[in-house]
């Protein structure tokens, strides 16, 4: 008789974008453990992705979230094109940073105005402040929709885009259908300048802390979709280098993955406080002058400007987007052709919230063998939790409910996107 | 007529494909009865149905919703009524109708009158088509909605 006892093993635990909770314990007095807590079950998408044909990776990834599935259709077709040994046309390369600057406009614009900014005037919500601030309000729902806009025209659609392909775009645009967004940006540049210096006005809690920035770096552009991994402490790799570096790693109280930086096993930060540190000679000529006008500190390291560097890297969209749409010519072909072939490939673009590391493995015959996805939230989780153990002995002599309010837009600096779940807090005070 | 926007909300899964259905319907039959003063259009969520309402008077959203006690009921809402604030949202990041509305309220662009017409849905998988229940009531809501913009 055969053995009918079987072992059943997940190894391969993914990400979670939605609800979190936030534990912290007290011991006489004193800080013993946060505990950033994504209760949501895995969703799996690696494992999900296994036997499919490697076409069908960017519009699954894309469905790992709502606000930035351009960033996980980018980082997909560059691992993928990796993966076939393939190059892509200039031209392709142009629309797509062009479609990145349409998700960091729509993303960035919805998180300083209606996410972020009501935090610096007791707010609780961004409806509350649009009746103290509307015309402010008005101007960042016009901002985000500019970035829908763009992701219909390019990507089919607003919210998860289907016109990415592996070596290019199903279709191209054609140029009388770019022309007609280009009024709306080119007020949009303005509108994101004005918002910025809104925005860096604010009352800042004076927070340092001593972070390891992580991005991608390009001698000669803001790097959205390529470049090499740098940190401000001197790491300077090729993507293909990042698992050597970087490490995920399970946590008791997490469904989502902790990353950690292998040299120093300590947390690291990925995300617009980063990529302005380390690439602020790259941002276009607007955005850089604004940063000097608005004194904005070179390699920044108080988290609750972030939303200014944000603004900053909203200027920067719209002036690289404004460059491409005016200078727009159709590609020959909309995009490569290719045949399948077994091979591994990596990629990491800069999705909204920072890094966004995707490595495929593809078999002879176009079927994905292994996926392994890294994702911003997941990386600065452990950050989020090392800037909240560094708050809290400020915050010990409030009462629980203030505390778990200044927790809360804490971790908003961050932008996770478990930002709007973090709204609705359940802050579990133990030992007091 | 009062200039009038209707919008029809949706997505490509499901049941969450009747505000769209609804509005393209609606866009031929405003166009084959020459009805003017009346915008019809697709949203994908209710921030973007509540963008732009400068001028306008009157709203009119067409959702599917996880509501009613049937497959297919319409529930026809008037702002404010509290039960608008039930209808739940899409996503973590998305406003939900009550919020949008609200938002626009707080803006000052809320038009004078606003009103949420609902299909109950049962299906709103991905890929998904919509259910037999839905699609049988669009006429029904497209209908409604004509008769509603003669006043």
């Amino acid at each position: 008789m055969a053995d009918s006892s079987r072992t059943i093993r997940v190894e391969a635990l993914t990400r979670v974008e939605g609800e979190g909770g936030l534990n912290v314990r007290l011991d006489n007095g004193e800080v013993a453990a946060v505990e950033l807590n994504i209760y949501e079950p895995p969703r799996l998408f690696e494992a999900l992705l296994r036997g499919r044909a490697l076409e069908e990776a960017p519009d699954i990834t894309a469905r790992i979230c709502g606000i930035c599935p351009v960033a996980y259709q980018m980082s997909a077709v560059h691992a993928l094109e990796a993966a076939l040994g393939m190059s892509i046309l200039p031209e392709i390369r142009q629309l797509r940073r062009l479609l990145y600057c349409g998700e960091w406009i729509e993303s960035h614009a919805l998180h300083m105005h209606l996410l972020h900014a009501p935090d610096f005037f007791g707010c609780e919500s961004g409806i509350a402040l649009a009746e103290r601030f509307p015309d402010e309000v008005r101007r960042g729902l016009r901002l985000k929709k500019h970035g829908n806009e763009l992701l219909e025209v390019l990507g089919g659609r607003a919210i998860h885009p289907i016109n990415v392909a592996v070596g290019g775009f199903y279709r191209a645009p054609r140029r009388e259908e770019l022309n007609r967004i280009l009024p709306s940006f080119e007020w949009g540049l303005e509108a994101a300048v004005s918002a910025t210096r809104w925005v860096a006005m604010f009352d800042f809690p004076d927070l340092t802390r001593e972070y390891e920035f992580v991005a991608l770096h390009h001698p000669d552009e803001y790097a959205l979709n390529v470049g090499r991994i740098v940190s401000s402490r001197g790491l300077n790799i090729s993507v293909q280098d990042f698992e050597q570096h970087f490490a995920e790693r399970q946590v008791p109280h997490s469904t989502a993955l902790h990353s950690v930086r292998l040299a120093t096993n300590r947390p690291y930060l990925v995300g617009p406080l980063a990529r302005v540190a380390l690439n602020r000679e790259q941002l276009g000529p607007t955005a850089r002058r604004l940063a000097d006008e608005l004194k904005f500190p070179p390699g920044c390291n108080n988290p609750y400007l972030s939303i200014v560097a944000r603004g900053l890297e909203l200027v920067h969209a719209y002036e690289e987007a404004l460059t491409i749409l005016r200078s727009y010519v159709s590609p020959t072909a909309s995009r490569v052709t290719y045949a399948p072939r077994a091979g591994s490939g990596c990629a990491a673009t800069e999705a909204p919230r920072g890094l966004l590391y995707h490595r495929y493995e593809v078999d002879v015959d176009g079927k994905l063998v292994l996926a392994k996805i890294v994702p911003p939230t997941s990386q600065n989780q452990w950050q989020i939790e090392d800037d909240l153990l560094a708050l809290l002995p400020r915050l010990l002599h409030l009462p629980d409910e203030q505390i778990a309010g200044d927790c809360e837009r804490a971790i908003r600096n961050y932008d996770p996107c478990i930002s709007c779940s973090t709204h609705f807090l359940k802050l579990r005070m133990e030992g007091r | 007529m009062v200039p009038t926007h209707v919008i029809g909300l949706g997505s490509p899964h499901g049941d969450d494909q009747f505000g769209w259905l609804v509005a393209d319907r609606l866009t031929d039959e405003i166009e084959r009865r020459q009805l003017a003063g009346v915008t019809v259009r697709r949203a994908v969520s209710p921030l973007d149905a509540v963008n732009r309402l400068e001028g306008i008077e009157r709203l009119l959203l067409i959702d599917a919703c996880h509501c009613g006690d049937t497959p297919g009921e319409l529930i026809k809402l008037l702002w404010p009524t509290p039960a608008i604030a039930q209808l739940r949202g899409t996503g973590s990041h998305d406003f939900s109708i009550w919020q949008a509305l609200e938002l626009a309220s707080r803006l000052g662009s809320l038009p004078r009158e606003c009103r949420v017409w609902c299909a109950a849905g049962i299906e709103f998988g991905p890929a998904a088509g919509p259910s037999r229940s839905l699609l049988a009531v669009v006429p029904q809501m497209v209908e409604d909605v004509l008769m509603a913009l003669k006043r």
